[in-house]
């Protein structure tokens, strides 16, 4: 349970209550966005550039811009637009990413206005991540009055090792879950079966785990938790769990630390107050001007497990995309028509599936 | 530094020559108690041609200015038998006079039981003195009459809404507040996070508020005193005194062992447990939230010059989410307190106490089991000489208080927690004073209180100091450390800080009163949440956390119209603070060895004006008040600034409030009040965007304090009846706290559901509806 249903329902001892507010604010309109990443991996990299709205949720993507890597030694990367407006896709082969370097990201707007990231130094200490999962079953309240279901779930957890433990770590985790999932297959003329989807997700991206050597010592970060998966149909297929472990710049560190925090605010009077998290971009012409987003360059350590449904102490869901003749077409999940619609969700088979 | 104390000095002793001018006539001072020797404030000498001769001040002492020859005075005061007091003025005198209580059914009369004139006569500036039987029919939240929780319905008195810890004075925050029992300094008042407060309602006397002028004899915070008295224990028979109500039962037992010695003990303690047990949610059922608190007290008349009084004070509080937090938090005191009267005009009184501060925060969450410990030990110690020559009522004195928290730990649960272990000594300090101060009474219509304290602070190791490369104190910048041994002076601040009240009385109804005050602060309340919590730590002073400093100014017109039953008042105030700490955005403030780089230090300011209007008749006493006060911090140093250096408002800043008062006797035996409080909400960080970067949607917020939650306002009501039983001293009292069941917002945050990306601003009220509670109390 988390904190903020936690505070409240002991609250409710003393009738506290919550209820949507309509604050009156002026919603700032128009800033820029750019969010860039870049690592030693092999997965791919890729820029986000696009501007508030006045709407919550509502995002315009910066149609026009171009987007440039640049290393400390004079050579520069190239991002290629994607089909998707304000997304561009690095191209591995215009410059190696390697550690030690220092990067710099440039976006130029189809007006001429550049902007250009804070240099970012990729360290050089490899944190090692070494995945565990376990599976559980935990009591949810749902929260009206009373009301508590039992649900399962899978925790994966890491423990890191450090291999220089003398030096400091800035460390971030990613982890992802990838299966497959096959769409319905409807009887036709020709036997044909409609090509699975492999999904390729995030597992809690909101939760940022992240930590700090300030005053660690030792050679392995104990056994942290990453992320949790509630059990569904995923699990009808085998499931990759990838945790990647990101050693990063102390500005990195912080930027995603604050992220975090305000992320995860329960609302209580025990929360860190909130503000903005100031980004490391500006305006290269206009240092006035409030640019959002981070750009990072780290070296990342990559750790898969593969995660079975013979692993789970408990049944799993049965996939609800079987074929059955007397069910309509339109009382399909649209999943199961079309699995393109999963979010992740992609024709391609990853190389590590 | 030196202009300003020989200022001082002779500021002092012009005074005094002037005063000299009262001696053609024999002064009379004495003491006013009752048969526990309890002193009675605000009994009134009467001569036979019906002129005041004087008031008792909150320690029942008077002072009369006659010339040579028998007076016969009478001696009247509300809750006690009149009677006559003849004594003949040759030469200076001390004299005791004991007053007999008169039995009273339910008349414990809230607001007027105090001289309605100490508003004109007193010469400091926002001094309110409230004993419990002012604060007793106050409605109050779940029957818990409380002396925080009843300050707070006074001007220039504010919370930043219910469920917090400790109050705001006139636009300081909660840690500037000195909160002393019997002179204990405590550090956290506070049960069930602020909803009560630890000082038992049946334990405790009175207390005076310090609002504008501090005299010398008070120092180490810079916004306001707390002076709260312990009930002493009856010296004649034993009683008891008990209580049940909706949320907690309390007793109190005191009598006298000897005929010089007299006990009180007093508990208290909730069943929050079983009301949480009755809630139909598993996770609330699996909690648990309860406190109890202890007080016991010991005096011993050796004889009429001596007196020895121990007392040791109890509290704690446990606050448990099932399987997930829990907090802890306790006080734990002992005090002394001898006094011995030298002369009848000088008196040695001696002071020794510690208290420990224990608190604890426990983490269950999957994999991250852990707790964290801090607290606070402080011991103090005071000697103070009070005479009272003629014209003169001084206080001189030494005070130390050494300051020496216990190591700050956090360490996991169990073995699967991915928490490391850290421990961390929190810096020890030590603060010395001497002090004198005078009231002197230059004409009946004229009096001054001035006052000079010298304090000498002393930052001390065990510690560890960090260099840093330049004044931008951040980790990064650590060049070097420097290792204090145990006991070594690290850094050391003395500063002087002079105190001045000055009144003057147009007519026996109007009196104007100025002050100003220079106050310092060694020990600072580091916090870092929405709002303050138990767990918050005390810091004190060092090289990169200086000590605070303000200057506090007020003036004041004081008027009283129709004999006394309207008493009005209008002071403004200003306040000019330094080295005000604020915190780093995100700062992280648990397990820091140099707290110093996640702090910021900056200046404050604040000013205001409060309205007060009091009505007093035998039937019918209220008070209403108005108060306007802004508050402001300006960080702009090296090591970062907030909100581009630009004065912001303060969290507690709430421009407007308005209170109302009033408690209406029906009949003999019962009496209806209420109270009426709105005022501005308080400022907040609000989101004002929110940008995508991957799948995460970033909120982006505004400047600190840029917006305000809604206003509050509140209604409570309640009735009381007495002589429920017959031949018993009972009362039954019914509360409606908060009876409009309006949701005033305590806070304002944001929520992502799951599958709505879009962020909702949602209000948390705390109290969220009425709150009918039922009291019986009854004394044997």
């Amino acid at each position: 349970m988390n904190r903020r249903l936690a505070f409240i329902l002991l609250l409710l001892v003393f009738g506290t209550c919550r209820e949507p507010i309509d604050l009156d604010v002026d919603r700032v309109r128009g800033q820029l966005v750019v969010y860039g990443h870049v690592d030693n991996g092999d997965d791919a990299l890729y820029v986000q550039v696009s501007r508030t709205n006045e709407l919550p949720y509502q995002y315009l993507p910066e149609v026009g811009a171009t987007v440039t890597l640049m290393d400390n030694q004079g050579n520069t990367g190239v991002y290629r637009r994607t089909q998707e407006d304000g997304i561009f896709l690095y191209d591995r082969s215009s410059m190696r990413i390697i550690p030690g370097r220092t990067y710099r990201l440039r976006v130029r707007t189809a007006n001429g206005t550049v902007y250009e990231s804070d240099p970012e130094q990729i360290p050089l200490n490899r944190a090692i991540p070494q995945a565990t999962v376990e599976f559980k079953q935990v009591l949810v309240n749902t929260g009206s009055a009373g009301s508590v279901t039992t649900i399962n779930v899978m925790d994966i957890y890491a423990t890191t090792v450090l291999a220089s433990p003398s030096s400091d770590y800035f460390i971030r985790w990613r982890s992802f879950q990838t299966f497959r999932f096959n769409p319905t297959d409807f009887p036709d003329p020709f036997s044909s079966v409609p090509p699975p989807c492999y999904i390729n997700r995030e597992i809690q991206p909101q939760r940022i785990p992240v930590f700090s050597t300030a005053g660690f010592q030792g050679d392995q970060i104990p056994r942290r938790l990453m992320g949790r998966i509630e059990i569904d149909y995923a699990f009808n297929n085998k499931n990759v769990i990838t945790v990647k472990a990101f050693s990063q710049t102390r500005e990195a560190y912080d930027f995603y630390r604050k992220a975090g925090i305000v992320l995860n605010n329960t609302g209580s009077i025990f929360d860190i107050p909130a503000a903005a998290i100031p980004g490391n971009f500006h305006n290269v012409e206009d240092p006035e001007e409030e640019v959002l987003g981070y750009f990072d360059a780290s070296l990342v350590e990559i750790q898969r497990i593969e995660v079975t449904r013979l692993d789970f102490p408990y049944r799993v869901p049965e996939t609800d995309c079987m074929y059955e003749s007397s069910r309509p077409v339109e009382q399909y999940p649209q999943r199961c028509l079309n699995c393109t619609t999963i979010e992740g969700s992609s024709y391609s088979r990853p190389y590590f599936y | 530094m030196n202009i300003s104390r020989s200022y001082t000095l002779i500021l002092f002793l012009l005074l005094i020559a002037i005063s000299l001018k009262a001696q053609d006539k024999i002064t009379l001072d004495g003491r006013v108690t009752d048969p526990q020797r309890v002193p009675v404030e605000g009994a009134t000498f009467m001569t036979q041609d019906g002129t005041v001769a004087a008031i008792t001040d909150t320690n029942g002492k008077f002072r009369i200015l006659m010339p040579p020859g028998p007076v016969t005075f009478y001696l009247t005061h509300i809750s006690y038998v009149n009677r006559e007091v003849t004594h003949t003025f040759t030469s200076p005198e001390y004299i005791q006079v004991v007053m007999q209580p008169e039995t009273v059914s339910l008349n414990e009369v809230i607001i007027s039981e105090t001289d309605p004139r100490d508003n004109i006569k007193q010469t400091t500036t926002g001094l309110t003195h409230l004993s419990m039987k002012n604060i007793r029919n106050i409605p109050a939240f779940l029957g818990e009459t409380d002396v925080i929780k009843s300050i707070t319905l006074l001007p220039g008195v504010s919370t930043v809404g219910e469920g917090a810890a400790g109050f705001n004075v006139r636009g300081g925050s909660i840690d500037q507040n000195l909160v002393m029992i019997d002179g204990m300094q405590l550090f956290n008042t506070s049960h069930v996070l602020g909803f009560f407060s630890i000082f038992h309602p049946d334990a405790t006397r009175d207390f005076d508020l310090y609002k504008g002028h501090m005299p010398a004899v008070y120092g180490g915070r810079v916004s306001s005193v707390l002076d709260v008295n312990s009930l002493q224990g009856n010296k004649d028979k034993w009683g008891a005194t008990a209580g049940i109500g909706t949320f907690s039962t309390r007793l109190t037992v005191n009598g006298p062992v000897t005929k010089n010695i007299s006990v009180l003990a007093a508990g208290r303690i909730t069943y929050s447990d079983w009301i949480l047990g009755q809630i139909k949610d598993l996770d609330v059922q699996q909690s648990s939230a309860d406190f109890r608190d202890v007080f016991f007290r010991i005096d011993d008349y050796f004889n009429e010059r001596h007196h020895l009084m121990l007392s040791a004070i109890h509290s704690r509080d446990n606050f448990n989410f099932a399987g997930d937090f829990g907090y802890a938090w306790s006080n734990n005191g002992f005090n002394m307190n001898y006094d011995f009267q030298i002369s009848p005009l000088t008196r040695l009184d001696v002071e020794a106490n510690f208290l420990r501060y224990e608190s604890s925060l426990s983490d269950y969450t999957d994999g991250l089991e852990s707790r964290l410990e801090n607290g606070m030990d402080k011991w103090g110690g005071r000697a103070n000489i009070h005479i009272t020559p003629a014209s003169h009522d001084i206080n001189a004195g030494i005070e130390g208080k050494l300051y020496d928290p216990p190591v700050e730990r956090r360490f996991p649960l169990n073995e699967m927690s991915g928490v490391i272990p850290k421990a961390v000594n929190r810096s020890r300090g030590r603060e010395m004073a001497i002090y004198l101060n005078d009231v002197f009474t230059i004409s009946p219509v004229f009096d001054i209180s001035a006052g000079i304290r010298l304090n000498m602070y002393q930052h001390l190791g065990y510690a560890r100091e960090y260099l840093y490369e330049s004044d931008d104190i951040a980790d990064e910048n650590i060049v070097d450390s420097v290792f204090y041994d145990q006991g070594e002076v690290i850094t050391t601040y003395t500063q002087p800080a002079p105190r001045i009240s000055v009144r003057y009385e147009f007519n026996p109804a109007t009196s104007l009163k100025a002050s100003y005050n220079r106050t310092y602060q060694y020990l600072h309340l580091i916090s870092n949440t929405t709002a303050p919590t138990p767990v918050d730590q005390w810091q004190v002073s060092t090289r990169y956390i200086p000590p605070t400093s303000s200057d506090n100014y007020s003036l004041g017109v004081y008027r009283n119209f129709n004999n006394d039953k309207w008493v009005t008042s209008m002071e403004v105030f200003y306040k000019q603070q330094q080295n005000v700490i604020e915190y780093k955005d995100f700062a992280d403030l648990l397990v820091q060895e140099n707290m110093e780089s996640e702090l910021l230090i900056g200046n404050g300011k604040a000013y205001g004006v409060e309205l007060f209007l009091k009505h007093s008749t035998p039937k019918w006493n209220s008070w209403i008040s108005y108060v306007y006060t802004r508050s402001f911090v300006s960080v702009d140093e090296p090591s970062g600034d907030i909100n581009d250096g630009e004065w912001f408002p303060a969290y507690y800043d709430q421009p407007h409030a308005f209170k109302f008062v009033s408690d209406l006797r029906l009949g003999r035996r019962g009496s209806f009040s209420v109270n009426f409080i709105y005022n501005t909400g308080r400022p907040i960080t609000a989101l004002v965007s929110d940008y995508r970067m991957g799948q995460l949607v970033i909120p982006h917020y505004s400047d600190r304090n840029e917006y305000r939650i809604p206003n509050y306002m509140r209604l409570d009501v309640s009735f009381t009846i007495g002589n429920i039983i017959n031949k018993f001293e009972d009362k039954l009292n019914i509360s409606v706290y908060n009876i409009l069941g309006r949701k005033n917002a305590y806070s304002v945050y944001y929520e992502r559901l799951v599958d709505e990306p879009i962020p909702q601003a949602y209000k948390l009220s705390v109290l969220g509806s009425a709150f009918p509670s039922i009291t019986y109390s009854i004394e044997l």
